[in-house]
């Protein structure tokens, strides 16, 4: 548990925490809540103090510090409503719609996540073949290899991807 | 069963066109929920990987962090110290409630940090199940401290302050004092209403707490509506256990309404994600509560082997009044199946327990049941020594005079030899229901 984590080294545990989370946090503001970098980075910090003081007895951190950026984020744009139009995702209730997009969004930034762990050769024919929509025969012809190992390839850099994705996303 | 492989499952879910055995993969998935499974999975991240967002996010999360903020450091520090401090005191003080009250924890010097606030609300909520009467005495010190930091602004966040007045609620809850446990759900809210840092997880923790003592009040709707919105919160907060404990109180609610197989399956629902959570406070009462819907339902065979199970569920994790309530549940089924002697047995060790660990309304409520069961069965005999030790204590005092003005009845009847099964049973019901209607005098037409 955090609180014992806490107790026996907080500054190591804070430190590996911070890491392997606040660059998620800040993404989410940014990316998904159009938060502005400075003010994005004040909410980061700010969730991470509430979870220093609050101690949540939870076993999945990620996804509480995720609920908590979330619920930040949203806070912010209704102190703001008159400066900006408030959006569905700034909504604060719990109806199956707005769970599936918060769903959506976790998915699309855990595989964000995964993507920075992946080599650069995997990422670049991930990219390719699923960003891009090259064909495999086109992705071949430029690397100048065979179809076949394009495929191959795929295959093994997916399996990789897949392996990364659980475990950045098991509770931590 | 032979499964596909995770290889296998992937080269089909790439291009099912381009596997050798389609037919026999299709076939396959379709009776085996696990490899479908597998390859919603696979489905799910190669369908999100045509969409920009994630492309975009990972450009963005490549920039890496910045270092951690050194007042972060800062806290982290301070809050480990206060807490450090505060357990030293506080450890050998929690082996028993004298020693603790003897030490006037609330006017040591090393108790009075926001950290010796939230140790103090720990040890309340490790104490709350199996010693709700300490927990409550170690949650009402937290609540005094809490208060004079507070009013000294020395309290770093009110939210602790709120983790003792959560804890005071929870206790008062547990001891069937659900007016007070309200009273101080009130003073929880309004404490981390009134600090940044709280979350709605928070907030949950209090709906939750809510809606159970309005489950206990029979004030369903609200229950069940605060159980809803503390699950869906909950469950967005990666709280396993108290997502499930929302969702368990759903259950309690539809078997609250009689709707007994609506009831079932949500906790039957529960158990398996209750267990796979690796949680036995979980588990142990998603038994209790399955058994009692298998009860109601007439299922006497699946509620004894729940109510068993969870009774040393409870007994494993050493939260006593649990495994007695496990075990009055399972005299209730002998009862029912006309077990007579053995449901005897069971209620009169039930009420012993109870009364041995200080809860003396449902050790009442015990006898009062033993008393009805030997009038039922000729024992008539034994009635009297059983009524010779009833005991009663709500904290209202009208609350008490109306019960013990209740009992007083039952014992006129005992002595003018007038007393029936029909008596005792309109007593018990009547001291079972008088927390809820405490203007209510006994009659009895």
């Amino acid at each position: 548990m955090l609180q014992n984590a806490l107790l026996e080294s907080p500054a190591q545990h804070l430190e590996a925490m911070y890491h392997d989370h606040a660059p998620l946090l800040r993404t989410t503001a940014r990316l998904r809540y159009r938060i502005p970098p400075a003010d994005a980075e004040a909410l980061v910090h700010d969730v991470f103090a509430s979870f220093l003081e609050r101690q949540p007895k939870v076993r999945d951190t990620r996804a509480y510090l995720l609920a908590a950026i979330n619920h930040a984020c949203k806070y912010y744009w209704r102190k703001r409503r008159r400066e900006a139009p408030l959006l569905p995702e700034h909504d604060e209730t719990h109806d199956e719609r707005s769970r599936a997009e918060e769903e959506r969004w976790t998915l699309q930034l855990s595989l964000a996540a995964t993507l920075t762990h992946l080599g650069p050769k995997c990422r670049e024919i991930l990219r390719r073949y699923y960003m891009n929509e090259e064909k495999p025969d086109a992705i071949a012809r430029s690397m100048e290899t065979t179809p076949g190992y394009v495929f191959q390839l795929l295959h093994s850099c997916r399996k990789r991807a897949r392996d990364i994705y659980r475990k950045l996303t098991e509770p931590s | 069963m032979t499964h596909y492989t995770e290889e296998e499952l992937a080269w089909y879910a790439f291009d099912p066109g381009r596997v050798d055995d389609r037919a026999a993969i299709e076939s396959h998935l379709s009776s085996c929920d696990a490899c479908r499974e597998t390859v919603e999975f696979i489905q799910t991240l190669d369908t999100a990987l045509h969409d920009e967002t994630p492309w975009d996010a990972a450009t963005q999360l490549d920039g890496g962090s910045p270092p951690l903020p050194d007042d972060l450091r800062t806290l982290a520090a301070e809050i480990e110290h206060e807490q450090r401090n505060a357990k030293n005191t506080l450890t050998p003080l929690l082996e028993s409630a004298e020693r603790f009250r003897a030490a006037r924890v609330e006017n040591d010097p090393a108790m009075q940090t926001a950290g010796g606030v939230r140790v103090l609300a720990d040890a309340a909520e490790h104490l709350r199940l199996k010693d709700p009467h300490f927990a409550l005495l170690v949650a009402d010190t937290a609540i005094a401290v809490g208060t004079r930091l507070r009013d000294q602004r020395s309290l770093r966040s009110t939210s602790w302050l709120g983790d003792a007045w959560k804890e005071r609620a929870i206790a008062l809850a547990t001891i069937g004092r659900f007016r007070d446990a309200e009273s101080s759900a009130d003073e929880a809210e309004a404490a981390y209403e009134g600090d940044p840092r709280a979350t709605l997880h928070d907030v949950a923790i209090v709906q939750l707490i809510r809606a159970n003592i309005y489950v206990e009040s029979e004030r369903l709707d609200e229950a069940a509506q605060l159980a809803a919105a503390a699950a869906a919160r909950f469950r967005s907060f990666g709280d396993t256990d108290r997502y499930l404990n929302a969702r368990m109180l759903q259950g309690s609610v539809l078997y609250m309404r009689r709707d007994f197989h609506a009831a079932v399956a949500v906790l039957e629902e529960i158990l398996p994600a209750a267990r796979e959570s690796g949680s036995a406070i979980v588990v142990a009462r998603a038994l209790s509560n399955a058994g009692e819907c298998r009860a109601a339902l007439g299922d006497f065979d699946r509620a004894r082997e729940y109510f068993a199970e969870s009774r040393a569920a409870w007994e494993e994790l050493g939260y006593s009044h649990e495994r007695v309530r496990a075990q009055w549940s399972i005299a209730n089924i002998l009862l029912n199946t006309g077990e007579i002697d053995d449901a005897a047995t069971l209620l009169t060790q039930v009420h012993r327990d109870f009364e041995a660990l200080g809860i003396v309304n449902d050790g009442a409520l015990a006898r009062l049941q033993l008393a009805e069961a030997l009038l039922a069965s000729d024992r008539a005999g034994e009635v009297p020594a059983i009524l010779d030790g009833l005991v009663v204590n709500f904290s209202a005092e009208g609350l008490t005079r109306n019960a013990n003005m209740a009992l007083a009845y039952l014992r006129e009847a005992a002595t003018a030899n007038t007393l029936d099964a029909g008596i005792v049973r309109d007593v018990r019901v009547y001291l079972e229901q008088l927390p809820f209607s405490p203007d209510r005098v006994f009659s009895r037409i």
